[in-house]
């Protein structure tokens, strides 16, 4: 099964609360086969421990330690908001792009890497936040790295 | 009094989030990279924080959880920094495996 599909995207979702993206972005899991229900619950109670917010405009909400057990397959998920979520007003982050991740061993470290690449640069996140087409996240992210675990 | 490590005692350093399947699997290519580049003959690798393995001399975590990271490891340097795109710790450790240093916690 693949970890990043068309199933697993969503592109140009009207903006809603920090609560909801993270249930979006579970939800997807839950379709594209890789976690139980559950786990939406254990995102959202990870995200009350420590912000997934990691930076120019990208969240990336999964479970804990413990939610592991409601992981079929690892899998990652995209959900975009053109006009953002704010994720936390205090700091002034807003997220345009919210990354479910549900993972049981390393076959997602290819897909963060790219991410963690793709996001460094203002003008590169950009693009993902502004694509139009599915294909162009899903072979932003998909790329072969160099180095892998 | 600092905890430190000798650059040349240092075989493995791992990066800890809470899960081990989130930030800390996004940053650790970089350090990989910059390990790769430096030529370095070090192993690094992505945990959760609550399975720090027994053999890492140098634990980059987040300052959220460093605390945790610190009972988990107490053999370990720990190296806690804020923000997921710049992580100060990396060039840090770099240097100070170049330069053949000791690698002190902050």
């Amino acid at each position: 099964m693949a970890i990043l599909s068309e199933e697993t995207v969503q592109l140009n979702v009207p903006t809603t609360s920090k609560e909801d993206a993270i249930r979006q972005a579970g939800e997807l899991l839950v379709k594209g086969g890789h976690v139980s229900p559950s786990y939406i619950k254990g995102m959202l109670a990870r995200e009350q421990t420590m912000s997934t917010y990691i930076g120019n405009g990208v969240a990336i909400p999964h479970g804990t330690f413990d939610d592991k057990e409601s992981i079929h397959s690892t899998g990652i998920s995209v959900v975009q908001y053109p006009e953002g979520v704010v994720w936390d007003a205090d700091e002034g982050e807003t997220a345009y792009l919210v990354i479910g991740i549900a993972a049981t061993a390393n076959e997602h470290v290819g897909v963060l890497s790219n991410l963690a690449e793709a996001i460094e640069e203002p003008e590169s996140a950009e693009q993902l936040i502004r694509a139009t087409d599915p294909m162009v996240i899903i072979e932003r992210l998909s790329r072969p790295q160099e180095e892998e675990a | 009094m600092a905890k430190s490590v000798p650059a040349a005692s240092v075989k493995k350093i791992v990066i800890a989030c809470e899960a081990g399947m989130g930030s800390s699997v996004m940053v650790t290519n970089q350090l990989k990279k910059k390990v790769k580049q430096a030529n370095l003959n070090v192993q690094v690798e992505h945990t959760p924080a609550r399975a720090i393995p027994q053999d890492a001399q140098i634990v980059v975590v987040h300052k959220g959880l460093a605390k945790m990271a610190r009972e988990k490891a107490p053999w370990a340097v720990v190296l806690p920094f804020d923000n997921f795109m710049n992580i100060p710790a990396f060039e840090r450790i770099i240097k100070a495996l170049q330069n053949n240093t000791d690698i002190e916690e902050a």
